[in-house]
């Protein structure tokens, strides 16, 4: 686990720089070991909407309850001017930073137990980041299969969205998240919504110039900004709309 | 004997006549049966006076501890008519069945009380010793004033599950040994309202369930009534009303009225006057009790109950770090899922069930001017959301937070005053003019090992557990005004702090107890 691996460095390297950093850098480092604690003691951030999911009601009859689940792109959606989805029974599951692995465990928690007809997965982006470890295509295939299958064995119908671009107008991100591999995987979980019956929101091709994010519609190369939410807002309620029409 | 000196000793005399005649009381855990932990009635700490607070004496009892137990908060008569005349009197539990009194002035041991327990554990027979089941008296006891002025007699439970009511001056019975409830039961602070002696019992220790239980002075009836769920475990025991509902949080269970469960939630019980049976009158589940009881946050915290502008209010939280602020004549409103008030979280960001979180009980008192506070102590680290408008600090193990009681556009709130320095797991508070003294017990309240997992042993917890401190701190602004820095040299577990005539009491788990105050 990358938390148990990078712990026993940063508890190093902090107390090191208490004695010989400067007290900035201690706060730093000090804020990073705090991060890698709480990661080992909720890898997957079961603790982030568990209280608040168990005091949501049922669905009432007739109700198009629909769960987003996915990482910082999903939770920052309504925390600017760019509302997430006013007046729908739509519930925002993201979580900063997560990866797939992370996801699919608290799958159950913050998409089954809120019994939804539709749940929007968005992920990958912090995978191909090794945000939680070295990540694959492959691997983050088999988390997405594997959410896409517990869904259906509730009777939630699969929207699967396209991993986000990014641009290094602002500072430095395809490092991290090569373009090419964005692309890739993209086209992985396109082919695989279409064979599991789930369906494909393209995120990518509304806010991607070239192979850059439309500079325009992001915060800092990777985080869509207000008009990147705009953007991607009425494609989310496209595939919602397609997903419930399907049986 | 000169004149001179007769008359010196005879002014002596009625001035410690004239101190004890009018000497406070802390007859019960918590202060009073409202759990307070307020003393109303100092007048030698204040804001101006702690600082010369020091050790005044300190006794070392040869009561054993078990598990992490070992003495609870001492029970203070501020003037008791002794053989020897009158005095101030500390009354001390020891969970090895040991009742102490002890004379206030000089410190010296009066008499000493040991039960011999009827019950022997049976080899297979529930929930037995951990931890959690520690044997022996698990509840502090509570003294109550007979109709001889300067007469108390001292009821305590003890491991058998027998009731002794012993006469305060010599620790002879009273009345004979009765039964109050299961041996082993684990139960919790003595309460005594109007006659009537109220408990209740967690951990199924002995295989007993958990219940309320109330002893009627007057019948020698015993009530009982269990909520069917989890443990009560406030360590104060029960808080009671002024209708006299006996109101406890409850610990792990469901939470599922219509199946007659009621865990993780918060009771509101009675006496039934005629038939002396207890009776539920009023519930409260908080809307998350599925969460809490997934996580094991335990309703496990002692409410305070006071008045304030015209209503009788009460405060309760559990392990989950968040406060409920209710009204007594209904405190979950109509679907018994609506307090008053549900703050934020203050702590236990990480959900931890064990050393983070609200324990114990809490404090509330009014100031000069009119305005209610409540107090909290917290485990942990506090929210990364929460913040007080006055702190000092960083706080890594635990704090005293301030909420004052107020209305907002029609709607009550407790609204963050201060929150105090880092305390090494921070206990419940005592108030006493204008000073609050707080401490941080040194415990190792790790229940959940990467090693061991749930292997929680006090082998292991008793070694990694430092020592006490005592803290006062300015009540309006929560700043310290004087610590006992490193005079405590052992830590304490479910324990708790006593106040009285110009002394605070801690006991500690080697069986030592400490009057720190002010030498006039």
């Amino acid at each position: 686990m990358a938390a148990a691996r990078i712990l026993p460095v940063l508890l190093l390297v902090v107390s090191m720089a208490a004695q010989t950093g400067a007290p900035q850098e201690v706060e730093q480092l000090e804020h990073r070991l705090e991060v890698q604690r709480h990661l080992l003691v909720d890898w997957a951030g079961l603790t982030h909407y568990g209280s608040e999911d168990t005091e949501i009601p049922a669905p009432k009859p007739g109700e198009n309850r629909v769960v987003f689940l996915g990482d910082q792109i999903t939770e920052r959606w309504g925390q600017g001017q760019a509302k997430f989805f006013p007046d729908k029974p739509y519930f925002n599951r993201g979580v900063t930073d997560q990866t797939t692995p992370q996801m699919l465990v608290r799958f159950r928690q913050d998409v089954i137990e809120l019994q939804p007809k539709v749940v929007v997965i968005m992920g990958g982006s912090n995978d191909l980041a090794g945000a939680t470890g070295p990540a694959t295509e492959g691997t983050i295939a088999e988390n997405m299969m594997s959410m896409t299958e517990l869904a259906k064995a509730h009777g939630i119908r699969v929207v699967l969205a396209s991993v986000t671009p990014v641009c290094d107008f602002y500072k430095k991100q395809t490092g991290l998240r090569p373009q090419g591999k964005i692309i890739g995987l993209n086209g992985w979980i396109k082919r695989y919504a279409a064979d599991s019956g789930s369906v494909y929101l393209n995120y990518y091709a509304a806010l991607v110039e070239g192979r850059d994010f439309k500079k325009n519609l992001t915060v800092d190369g990777l985080l869509p900004s207000d008009a990147g939410y705009e953007a991607m807002a009425p494609l989310a309620e496209q595939a919602i709309a397609q997903a419930l029409g399907r049986k | 004997m000169t004149r001179g000196m007769r008359t010196s000793l005879g002014v002596v005399a009625i001035g410690l006549g004239c101190i004890l005649a009018r000497g406070a009381d802390w007859l019960t855990d918590g202060g009073n049966s409202q759990r307070t932990a307020w003393q109303k009635d100092e007048k030698i700490f204040s804001p101006s006076s702690v600082k010369d607070t020091r050790l005044l004496w300190k006794i070392k009892l040869d009561n054993q501890p078990r598990q992490m137990h070992s003495l609870f908060p001492p029970l203070i008569i501020g003037r008791l008519n002794t053989p020897a005349g009158p005095k101030q009197v500390l009354i001390e539990a020891g969970v090895s069945d040991n009742i102490y009194a002890i004379d206030v002035e000089s410190g010296k041991l009066l008499w000493k009380k040991h039960f011999i327990s009827t019950w022997t554990p049976p080899p297979n027979g529930g929930r037995g010793g951990g931890v959690l089941c520690p044997g022996g008296i698990t509840a502090t006891p509570v003294v109550g004033p007979t109709s001889t002025p300067g007469k108390y007699t001292v009821y305590v439970a003890s491991w058998d599950g027998m009731l002794h009511q012993l006469n305060a001056a010599d620790g002879e019975d009273v009345a004979p040994p009765s039964k109050f409830m299961p041996p082993n039961g684990k139960p919790y602070a003595l309460n005594l309202w109007h006659n009537v002696l109220y408990t209740h019992t967690a951990q199924g220790c002995g295989g007993n369930p958990n219940d309320v239980y109330a002893y009627d002075l007057t019948t020698n009836k015993v009530g009982s009534w269990g909520p069917a769920g989890g443990g009560m475990w406030g360590r104060t025991g029960p808080a009671i009303s002024d209708n006299g509902t006996m109101y406890t949080g409850t610990g792990d269970g469901r939470w599922d009225p219509a199946d007659g469960t009621y865990g993780d939630g918060i009771i509101g019980v009675q006496q039934n006057p005629k038939t002396k049976a207890l009776e539920l009158v009023d519930y409260y589940g908080p809307t998350n009790a599925e969460w809490l009881v997934k996580r094991d946050l335990d309703m496990q915290v002692t409410p305070v109950i006071f008045h304030y502008q015209g209503k009788e209010l009460m405060v309760d939280a559990g392990k989950e770090c968040r406060l409920y602020l209710m009204d007594t004549d209904s405190i979950g409103g109509d679907d018994h899922r609506t307090p008053l008030y549900r703050s934020p979280l203050l702590c236990n960001e990480d959900v931890n069930f064990a050393s983070a979180g609200i324990w114990g009980s809490l404090a509330s008192w009014e100031d000069s001017k009119g305005t209610r506070w409540v107090l909290t102590p917290i485990w942990g680290k506090p929210h990364s959301q929460f913040h007080a408008p006055v702190e000092y600090g960083p706080v890594k193990y635990g704090a005293i937070v301030a909420f004052k009681v107020e209305q907002k556009d029609g709607k009550w709130q407790l609204t963050p005053a201060w929150m105090s320095r880092d305390m090494n797991r921070a206990e419940p508070p005592v108030i006493a003019n204008g000073v609050i003294f707080a401490y941080g017990n040194g415990e190792d309240t790790e229940q959940a090992y990467p090693d061991s997992g749930l292997d929680d042993t006090a082998a292991r917890r008793i070694p990694g557990s430092t020592h006490a401190v005592l803290y006062a701190l300015d009540a309006e602004t929560g700043k310290e005004l004087w610590s006992s820095g490193d005079q405590i040299t052992s830590f304490n577990h479910w324990s708790g702090l006593s106040l009285a005539n110009g002394r605070v009491y801690i006991a500690t788990f080697d069986s030592t107890l400490y009057c720190f105050g002010i030498k006039k």
